[in-house]
């Protein structure tokens, strides 16, 4: 089936010819067709929907004709070669106007363009003014179609260049533009703040993945990292971070097989740098993590987590050696320091006297004096107070010339801070790393902090030591007292009155002795009422039968005092005429609290059973008296003589027993 | 000295050993109460010379804090090296001594005395 009239209008379209530049290749063709003929025109006609226009025209002086004046469009219609030897004699053409007016031509032959898909283009044309009876010999005829075969062929390769020019623009185009963002994400991803990895996973024969392998790394990486970008990309993680945790390959391997993105926050330890980031999977083999630095905010909750550390361990250590050795150990951990130390300074204001060591090995070596001089000039800023803070022992001014000294302790970096009290140097607390190191303004508050913490607790331990021994000074004066008070008033009644009296007078002061020693035991303040109670009556004799209950109390020291007197009464009562003077008596004391606050009231139960009918005294002497003054020596007392025995009940308050 | 022991054979004799001399007359006292013969010395040393020179001594009743070369503890154990059977009772003023440095069979009380358990203990020791 022939084409339509619009598709050879659409295949003349595409080839985008008419309306374009003159063109040699077509000229020449035009030139050739009129020798070839030997006529004076000869054109290049394409017939469009309304006109026909020429792409070559030789010797015709217009461009384009309408319809009505073509004599191509019946080549076209046609589809083969057309001669009209005298066109005023051709009822198609003897009325055009090109016929019959102005240029009066008389002669056409005109070969079709027809393209390979069987299109009719137009025509190679030529035209004489006068008629040709003859028409075109058969070599012109032919020639005429052969030429007008290489027009559709130039035209067609004009069309095929134009195509592949417009690809390879296109082409060009797309590269430039592919170009252009490839750029963009490439100078994105290098100016990234954040460490961005592209990497590879590494599957042993098993296809576990063991390792995984740089592909790419941005500048912050580097940065982040402290190693160079270009020596990294293809190489394995592992063989770049040796001693890295299995952790860094096991979590990413976990992202690649599951999909599943990750959050993470952890250490490489050997580079001690702290990273939070997400790894993400591209695909099954590689993945991508982009991450930032966080090792100072990691460091900063770890030195705060180590103070309050050391202030719970410095508050409940009750020995000094410890306190230091908890002291250095929790800040060497926490530093990642080769050694800490704690030293005193000696008497002469010369030497260190190092006590306490710690290093992760336990070595030790830093034990013993050491003259101040040995280590650099030192002694003047550290008796000032000012700390000795040196990132490379080998190059400082202070150190360098006995560089020899701090190999021997494998010390490359040193801290050393001067621990005062009231103004005065007084002990050094000392971190050293075995590899040069800048020490950060927070390190230095942190040592600073965890000196100061450990100066407290141990100022606070020989305060104590000291009190202790105070105490027990105060004790033993004090009884050594009441031992010449009751030598004095013995010797001085003996003869005078019975010697039940003296008794009753030296066993009162030795109940009172007593009294001190259980306060002196503990602080000077307070003494434990149930060790009270139980040491009175042990004095008094008989301790097995007595039965004591009561919770936890503390006595201040008049109420100590008082209180023992008192028990003292009631035990050497039970003994001589209450329930202990007879075999099976027993007797019971309880102490409740009722109450709380200030208002709480302690209510404490003498009950003697299994004794002797009772009857209260007759006379009013002493004994009785101290019976009515209670525990704080303020009344509260209620004695009940019955025929089963003795009961008394005193209460207080609380507040008083502990305070007075 | 006086004894008032109403026994036949003649009464135990305790060493007092106390440099403070009012202290040291109610040790005596105390002795003679619980019907023992009292020999009295100042301190460690004059403790040492009194045995050393008398062969009837069943008790040394010694309190601690003296002056002198010896204070009553090592007193108490010179005691039980060179006198084995004499029996120890050491009192102080200060605080409990601990159990490791009071020598065997030794018993101490504490200052201001309590007479009774001085007078059984002595009486316990001298049975």
């Amino acid at each position: 089936m022939p084409p339509t009239e619009a598709e050879r209008l659409r295949a003349l379209s595409e080839r985008a010819i008419l309306d374009t530049p003159p063109d040699p290749t077509f000229d020449g063709i035009v030139q050739l067709a009129s020798h070839l003929c030997d006529t004076p025109v000869a054109l290049v006609s394409l017939v469009d929907e309304d006109r026909q226009w020429f792409k070559a025209r030789l010797n015709f002086p217009e461009c384009q004709t309408d319809l009505d004046r073509s004599v191509c469009r019946f080549v076209v219609a046609a589809a083969d070669l057309l001669v009209i030897p005298d066109l005023t004699a051709d009822p198609r053409t003897r009325g055009n106007p090109l016929v019959t007016h102005d240029p009066h031509i008389r002669f056409y032959a005109g070969a079709p363009l027809i393209t390979a898909s069987g299109h009719v283009l137009g025509a190679l044309c030529v035209i004489d003014e006068v008629p040709r009876p003859e028409g075109l010999s058969p070599q012109q005829a032919a020639g005429l179609c052969a030429l007008a075969q290489q027009t559709v062929e130039a035209i067609e390769l004009r069309q095929a260049l134009r195509d592949h020019q417009v690809a390879l623009a296109e082409r060009d185009a797309a590269r430039a533009s592919h170009l252009q963002s490839d750029e963009r994400w490439r100078s994105l991803f290098h100016n990234l703040h954040e460490g961005f990895i592209l990497a590879r996973v590494m599957r042993d024969a098993a296809g576990r993945i063991h390792d995984w392998r740089y592909e790419d790394v941005n500048a912050a990486w580097s940065e982040l990292v402290g190693l160079p970008a270009d020596q990294v990309v293809g190489r394995s993680v592992r063989d770049v971070l040796p001693g890295l945790e299995d952790e860094w390959v096991n979590e990413f391997a976990q992202v690649v097989e599951s999909g599943a993105a990750r959050r993470f926050t952890r250490q490489v330890g050997t580079l001690d740098r702290w990273y939070d980031g997400i790894c993400q999977r591209i695909d099954d083999e590689t993945f991508s993590v982009i991450f930032l630095e966080v090792t100072e905010r990691i460091k900063a909750v770890q030195r705060r987590e180590a103070l309050l550390q050391l202030g719970d361990a410095v508050r409940d250590c009750a020995d000094e050696a410890e306190m230091q050795r908890l002291a250095t150990r929790i800040v060497g951990e926490t530093l990642h320091a080769s050694r800490t130390a704690y030293g005193e300074l000696d008497a002469d204001r010369e030497r260190i006297n190092v006590a306490v060591d710690w290093s992760p090995t336990g070595s030790g070596e830093l034990l013993g004096q050491h003259p101040l001089s040995d280590y650099g000039d030192l002694r003047d800023n550290f008796l000032r107070g000012a700390p000795l803070i040196v990132a490379d022992v080998r190059t400082d001014p202070l150190t360098f010339g006995k560089a020899a000294a701090w190999a021997a302790l494998g010390t490359v970096a040193a801290l050393n801070l001067a621990v005062q009290d009231r103004g005065k140097t007084i002990a050094m607390f000392i971190v050293h790393h075995a590899q040069p190191h800048q020490w950060t303004a927070d390190e230095i508050a942190f040592v600073r902090n965890a000196a100061e913490r450990l100066e407290i607790g141990i100022a606070r331990l020989r305060a104590e030591q000291q009190q202790a021994i105070l105490n027990s000074e105060i004790s033993h004066r004090l009884k050594n007292s009441l031992s010449m008070v009751q030598a004095i008033a013995s010797q001085t009644l003996r003869g005078q009155v019975g010697p039940a009296v003296i008794r009753t007078l030296t066993s009162r002061l030795q109940a009172l002795g007593t009294g001190h020693d259980v306060l002196l035991q503990r602080h000077i303040q307070s003494a434990d009422f149930q060790t009270l109670i139980t040491r009175v009556l042990d004095a008094a004799g008989g301790t097995d039968r007595y039965d004591c209950v009561g919770p936890a109390l503390q006595l201040g020291a008049r109420a100590a005092l008082s209180s023992s007197l008192l028990f003292h009464e009631l035990a050497t009562n039970a003994l001589k005429y209450g329930a202990l003077s007879s075999e099976h008596g027993r007797v019971a004391i309880t102490w409740t609290v009722s109450g709380n606050g200030d208002d709480a009231i302690v209510t404490l139960d003498w009950s003697e059973t299994g004794g002797p009918p009772t009857q209260a005294p007759t006379t009013t002497g002493f004994g009785s008296k101290l019976l009515n003054l209670g525990l704080v020596g303020t009344g509260g007392a209620s004695l009940r003589y019955g025929s089963t025995g003795f009961d008394a009940t005193f209460q207080a308050k609380r507040k008083h027993l502990e305070e007075a | 000295m006086t004894s008032k022991s109403k026994s036949q054979r003649p009464p135990a004799v305790v060493l007092v050993v106390e440099d403070e001399p009012i202290q040291r007359l109610e040790m005596i006292a105390l002795v003679e109460e619980a019907g023992f013969t009292a020999v009295e010395a100042w301190d460690a040393d004059h403790a040492v010379s009194i045995l050393e020179a008398r062969l009837d001594i069943h008790v040394v009743f010694t309190d601690i804090e003296m002056p002198g070369s010896m204070d009553g503890l090592k007193l108490a154990a010179a005691i039980r090296h060179r006198w084995p059977p004499i029996e120890i009772i050491v009192t102080s003023a200060g605080t409990r001594p601990d159990i490791a440095s009071l020598p065997a069979r030794s018993m101490f009380l504490p200052k201001p005395i309590d007479p009774d358990a001085a007078i059984r203990a002595m009486q316990q020791f001298a049975a």
